[in-house]
């Protein structure tokens, strides 16, 4: 048993399960049971088809006779392409689903006559993690200047379409948290290429050998950025930095790979170890704001920890601690805004953008609007109907 | 040779003219050529390679690869028929059948997936439609006549397991199974060796006798032509240039080229260190000589061999030559 | 013969330890490893280490590769952590369909390509043997996933002919055994098209240039003089011929009905063995992916196989001892 928290009510992933049922010896005779899972909910797994499309069915025998599922059942289909999805549920195969956050399918889904779109702000947010360990990047005020030559809002439009569909990053709380500390306690470091030259001279680095690039005690601002090929976003955004950081005399070598490989390297790799100066990831958050363990807890700091740059700030841990005894929601709110204002100042992990989710859905379904960020449409499929 | 006076003409061809069209140029392959073929009677064609020999007998029965080639002109008439002229559902009924072909290659001549007796087989099954167990008998029977030991056995073989001499006896067992009236045989023992050779053309003149058939035998050696053919026609450049029996022919042949080829034979008795030869080379037939062909190798040419060329003039009974000079007159002038 | 059968089914057991030998150790020392995937922030260092301990022991590579090999040998190919299935049941799931596409794809493209060859050979350089020729060279160069998309634009979407993903419609999951066979190949008309289409140029290509080579020959000559119909000449005195070395690439063609189609079974949502050996690479699915490679080797080693046996079948002359 843990110690007494209020974030340890997410543990409870599971709901209550017969003790018979999923007794077992090996790993392997409790996966098996993946195959035959025992269900007493309002939906009953009739059949599926591995990658196909798994088939669930309203039970009728659900004990709560007044409170049963008003349609007959759910099924799931697997279409591979996005492209596709979109053309499926104009067709009429399919009633509702995600698609890729694109101006595009939000420009189609609009258009589309018989469907309409739901969009929220999602609970995560993309990030650009620093190597605080190296000579580059310990400093703040370097950290600062370069997210200051950073254009990020170009970047939002040139990468997503509509603003619609993302905004700027800022602090490593969601946005749509209760523990955000609200845009105006944050600093968006708008894009000024003076200030972030005039950081860079006071910090220090300065171009003394009149090759273009700064330098300091010998050694130049050079940086590395781990770029992976599955998303188009780091790509993107590196490529400004290229040009707008080549402007200040900071030379950015771009190192292309694929996901895994980049997460071996940062992630996974022993304190020391570690070989980037720059990598950027996606994270998703659960509902409960603790960041313990992840990105930014410097106890997560080694290897296979969530925690790559290896920053330390005391005050930061002292925060989290705090956190997580507190159980008042407004304290807890309070402790949680100073942290995240406080990372908003230090960034050894800057917050590049905040992503919405669309779902599309078939007008002749009634019930699914109300998705969005902490409600899953599994929890409204009580009151769906359809025509 | 009086006998063939009363016999009729089986094959008459009058004026063929085969010629080919491509990038080059055009060659007259065949240029106005006219002979007879009598029943019974083995007509030899001789000449060097180019000549036209092979190009005249694959026309008989329309066997040359049009395009590029064509048929400009004409006739062949065979059985009441002009080959040029039938159809080509009655052209097949004819080939295989009436008039049959020997080639050059036999390592090369027989299907490779399909055996020995299915390939007679197939000859006799289109043209006497006869059932499958009457055509094998058949086949066997072929293979005996052709002197090929073991033939049941050898029905059931595939050509790699022959040599080359048998899978010769195995091309003329095939083409003489519909007992022919007329075989085409081209150049059949040059690639064999000189025992084999002998004896598939010993095999020839036997089965001519028993079946009856008229041969056409092309070949470019002499010593052959004097074992097989009664009647020798020479070409030369794609045209007839002597046409006479086989003794006269070496005996007393006329035409400067074919004094040239008797003459240029090794001799035994001759005390001459070297071999006569006839000066020069072949023509390219895309660019012939004006007038006569042979005109720049003759050692009798005159302006007017450089102008024109004679027509095929018979200067004794059954003798023709195409020559303004027959049998080398020397002359003055130019 | 049949020595020479046995005796090649012998040589196949070292060269397919040897090759799976060297499969394993090309995965083991690539970069990145089996949990590198596994993004769960609620997971410990410790406890992925732990994991990482299980899935991929830090033994001596022959002891771990003799290990996987002692298991596989009795059919248990390990277990694939992102399907919660063994590897064997995932590599089954997929199979089916992935083999079928490849067959039918395979089938149409020689019942399209072989007497499109033979009818270009015969008219060489006619306007017929020109026109195949463009649409063959159409055929190769023609991109699956454009092709495919075209395809699903016109005849799917827009016309309404033919379905737009998935192997079966999941509500005849319940029908009967015709039934479902039917709506699964109803299914595959799309997919099979676009995968044959490209084969179809490669057959063409290949019998024509075979037939070509083979008219010219004397044999032919031989069977015009011997009084044959020109479709008896073609059909069968060359044609036989022709296709030995045809026959030979379909033994070839072979392991290609197993390894799968990346491109065809995404854009058409099948679930296919191509798409998930992509997804193992990606995701550093080890034992899925020994697996999957496994069964590709023996299959190219049966297919060579058969393919040199067929050549026997078809040409006389040649004779194994």
């Amino acid at each position: 048993m843990v110690d007494p928290s209020p974030a340890n009510i997410q543990n409870f992933t599971y709901g209550i399960l017969e003790d018979e049922y999923y007794a077992h010896g090996s790993f392997e005779e409790l996966s098996s049971k993946n195959n035959a899972p025992m269900g007493a909910g309002k939906l009953v797994l009739e059949g599926w088809e591995p990658k196909q499309y798994v088939s669930l069915v309203a039970n009728n025998d659900y004990w709560d006779a007044a409170n049963k599922l008003k349609i007959e059942g759910v099924l799931f289909t697997n279409i591979e392409e996005d492209a596709l999805l979109l053309a499926a549920l104009q067709n009429g195969d399919i009633d509702f689903c995600q698609p890729q956050a694109k101006a595009e399918n939000v420009e189609q889904v609009e258009a589309m006559p018989g469907a309409h779109l739901v969009s929220y702000l999602a609970n995560g947010y993309t990030f650009m993690c620093f190597n605080t360990t190296r000579p580059t990047l310990e400093q703040k005020e370097v950290r600062q200047a370069l997210l200051y030559a950073l254009d990020r809002p170009s970047f939002l439009t040139a990468e997503y379409g509509s603003d619609q569909l993302v905004s700027l990053g800022m602090a490593p709380i969601s946005k749509t948290s209760w523990a955000y500390p609200g845009d105006d306690a944050l600093n968006r470091y708008d894009y000024d290429l003076e200030k972030a030259a005039q950081m860079l001279e006071d910090a220090g680095w300065t171009d003394t050998d009149g090759d273009g690039i700064r330098d300091k005690n010998g050694v130049p601002l050079e940086l590395n950025w781990l770029v992976y090929h599955e998303a188009t976003w780091p790509g993107t955004l590196s490529g400004m930095a290229y040009d707008s950081w080549g402007k200040i005399g900071v030379k950015l070598n771009i190192q292309q790979m694929d996901f895994n490989t980049v997460a071996a390297t940062t992630m996974d790799a022993a304190p020391g170890e570690k070989d980037f100066d720059i990598y950027t990831m996606g994270f998703s958050l659960s509902i409960d704001p603790d960041p313990t363990g992840g990105l930014f807890d410097a106890d997560a700091y080694s290897a296979g920890g969530y925690n790559a740059s290896g920053f330390r700030d005391e005050k930061s841990q002292e925060l989290m601690k705090a956190g997580l005894t507190e159980f008042d929601q407004d304290k807890r709110a309070e402790i949680y805004k100073e942290w995240a204002v406080l990372q908003n100042e230090l960034v050894p992990t800057a917050i590049v953008a905040y992503r919405s989710e669309i779902w599309a859905v078939s007008d002749r379904v009634h019930g699914l609007d109300d998705i969005g960020v902490y409600t899953d449409f599994t929890q409204l499929l009580q009151n769906v109907t359809l025509d | 040779m009086s006998e063939m006076m009363e016999k009729k003409p089986l094959l008459e061809v009058k004026n063929l003219k085969t010629y080919f069209h491509s990038a080059g140029g055009l060659v007259k392959a065949v240029d106005d050529v006219s002979f007879d073929v009598y029943e019974g009677e083995t007509l030899g064609i001789v000449g060097e390679s180019g000549c036209g020999k092979s190009i005249t007998c694959m026309s008989l029965a329309r066997l040359v690869e049009c395009p590029p080639g064509k048929y400009e002109g004409g006739e062949i008439l065979f059985d009441g028929q002009d080959m040029l002229k039938i159809s080509d559902a009655e052209l097949r009924k004819i080939r295989g059948n009436k008039i049959s072909y020997i080639f050059q290659e036999p390592m090369t001549s027989l299907n490779p997936v399909f055996k020995i007796g299915k390939q007679i087989e197939e000859v006799l099954r289109v043209h006497r439609n006869m059932s499958k167990e009457e055509a094998k008998k058949e086949a066997i029977h072929a293979l005996d006549l052709v002197r090929i030991p073991n033939p049941e056995r050898i029905v059931n073989e595939y050509p790699f397991a022959l040599s080359g001499g048998m899978r010769q006896r195995v091309m003329i067992a095939m083409a003489l199974a519909c007992s022919p009236k007329l075989l085409v045989a081209d150049e059949p023992t040059t690639a064999l060796d000189v025992t084999i050779q002998a004896q598939v053309l010993d095999l020839m003149n036997d089965l001519k006798k028993e079946i009856d058939t008229s041969i056409l035998f092309i070949t470019h050696d002499l010593s052959v032509i004097a074992e097989m053919a009664d009647r020798v026609m020479v070409m030369y450049a794609g045209k007839v240039v002597e046409l006479a029996d086989v003794n006269t022919i070496f005996e007393k042949p006329l035409h400067p080229y074919t004094i040239g080829l008797i003459s240029s034979r090794p001799d035994m008795s001759t005390t001459s260190d070297r071999l006569n030869v006839i000066p020069g080379n072949v023509p390219d037939l895309s660019d012939l000589p004006t007038g006569c062909a042979f005109n720049p190798r003759c050692p009798y040419a005159s302006d007017k061999c450089r102008e024109g060329i004679s027509e095929l003039v018979e200067v004794e009974p059954n003798h023709f030559v195409r020559c303004y000079y027959p049998g080398g007159e020397k002359h003055d002038g130019n | 013969m049949k020595n020479y059968i046995i005796r090649r089914l012998l040589q196949i057991i070292p060269v397919f330890l040897g090759i799976l030998f060297i499969l394993f150790f090309i995965i083991d020392k690539a970069p990145g490893s089996i949990t590198s995937n596994i993004m769960d922030p609620t997971m410990t260092p410790e406890l992925k280490a732990a994991l990482q301990e299980k899935l991929d022991p830090s033994l001596p590579f022959y002891v771990k590769f003799f290990n996987w090999l002692s298991e596989a040998m009795k059919g248990n190919f390990g277990y694939s952590f992102k399907h919660y299935r063994p590897v064997i049941d995932v590599i089954g799931d997929n199979i089916g369909c992935t083999f079928a596409l490849s067959l039918v794809a395979l089938i149409i493209a020689m019942l399209i390509g072989i007497p499109c060859g033979i009818i270009s050979a015969t008219k060489q350089y006619s306007l017929v043997d020109n026109g195949l020729t463009v649409l063959s060279l159409v055929g190769l160069a023609l991109p699956t996933f454009f092709f495919g998309l075209l395809l699903l634009k016109v005849l799917a979407v827009d016309m309404k002919l033919f379905p737009i993903f998935g192997l079966m419609n999941p509500l005849n999951a319940k029908a009967d055994f015709w039934t479902k066979l039917g709506d699964q190949a109803y299914h595959l008309v799309l997919p099979a098209i676009v995968l044959g289409f490209a084969e179809i140029a490669s057959f063409m290509r290949y019998t024509r240039s075979s037939m070509l080579e083979v008219i010219r020959s004397d044999y032919i000559r031989t069977a015009r003089a011997k009084g044959l119909s020109e479709k008896i000449v073609i059909y069968r005195h060359a044609f036989r011929n022709a296709m030995i070395p045809i026959v030979t690439l379909i033994g070839f063609r072979l392991p290609g009905l197993i390894s799968g189609a990346v491109m065809t079974e995404t854009i058409f949502s099948l679930p296919g063995v191509g798409k998930l050996s992509v997804e193992a690479v990606s995701t550093r699915n080890y034992p899925l992916l020994l697996g999957i490679n496994a069964m590709l080797t023996l299959a190219t080693l049966f297919g060579t196989l058969v393919a040199d046996i067929l050549y026997a079948a078809v040409d006389p002359r040649i004779k194994y001892h």
